[in-house]
């Protein structure tokens, strides 16, 4: 009986984790950078396409992290009330969530530059 | 006899999840030090609050007017049951504010989250977490 509820336990902490929110960048005032209005113009497009591209790749990692959701759910009450192993058997996405969070520090340092443009 | 107790904790369970929301939360906010109620001056003098329903929550940074930042907050939402749907970033969101208004701010930016997933004490838990700044103009 111990042993079953340590393997819930550590199944539980191991698979099908909330991701918490990434932390949030420094609050450091950033100064703006002088440039002249087509530079200007032209470095926020820039800045604006890869914050969409940032976006959209955000959105395909979220989906197939929550394309595993029932199943995971499923497998977490089935092993909680009767095989507490079938715990592993959980998709954790581990490789997607590290990209989610490589991507919100991507998108802090485009928002960074994009007020330092003043865009 | 032995139906009346099962039927008894058939009943009891039940009224456990109908009486209970369908999330719950927390929150900790680490404020900046700066609150517009103190700080006022002549210049920028005490406004009244923006309602909760207007305030600004977006992932993004506003550049096109001056704000001053009240604090980090950081939201958790959970799901009460296993039987209640999982919490959605608009229940985020609506903690966001909540607690921006609690700070007197107009806004609530740099906004990310989470990937719903089991928590300690949850089936299902989103985490999110923004920036509360009051515009100074």
């Amino acid at each position: 009986m111990k042993t079953s509820i340590l393997i819930l336990s550590i199944g539980l902490v191991a698979v099908g984790c909330a991701r918490p929110a990434p932390s949030l960048p420094s609050a450091q005032t950033i100064a703006p950078v002088q440039m002249e209005e087509a530079e200007r113009l032209a470095a926020c497009t820039a800045i604006d396409e890869r914050l969409a591209a940032s976006q959209r790749r955000t959105a395909e990692l979220d989906a197939v992290i929550q394309s595993n959701r029932r199943s995971n759910q499923t497998i977490g009450y089935v092993a909680a009330i009767t095989l507490p192993p079938l715990m592993l058997a959980a998709e954790e996405n581990s490789a997607e969530k590290a990209e989610l969070d490589r991507l919100q520090a991507e998108r802090d340092q485009l928002y960074a530059k994009r007020r330092s443009a003043a865009c | 006899m032995h139906i009346l107790p099962r039927g008894i904790l058939i009943l009891a369970v039940c009224f456990g999840v109908a009486g209970c929301g369908s999330t719950w939360s927390t929150s900790n906010v680490q404020k900046s030090g700066y609150d517009p109620k103190v700080n006022a001056s002549a210049a920028a003098p005490v406004r009244a609050p923006t309602p909760v329903a207007q305030i600004l929550v977006t992932e993004g940074d506003i550049t096109d007017r001056k704000y001053r930042v009240l604090g980090d907050i950081n939201v958790n939402v959970n799901k009460t049951t296993i039987f209640n749907a999982d919490p959605t970033r608009a229940d985020v969101d609506a903690k966001l504010r909540e607690e921006a208004y609690k700070l007197r701010a107009d806004a609530v930016i740099l906004v990310r989250y989470g990937s719903v997933g089991i928590a300690l004490m949850s089936w299902g838990a989103l985490d999110g977490k923004g920036r509360a700044v009051v515009y100074e103009d």
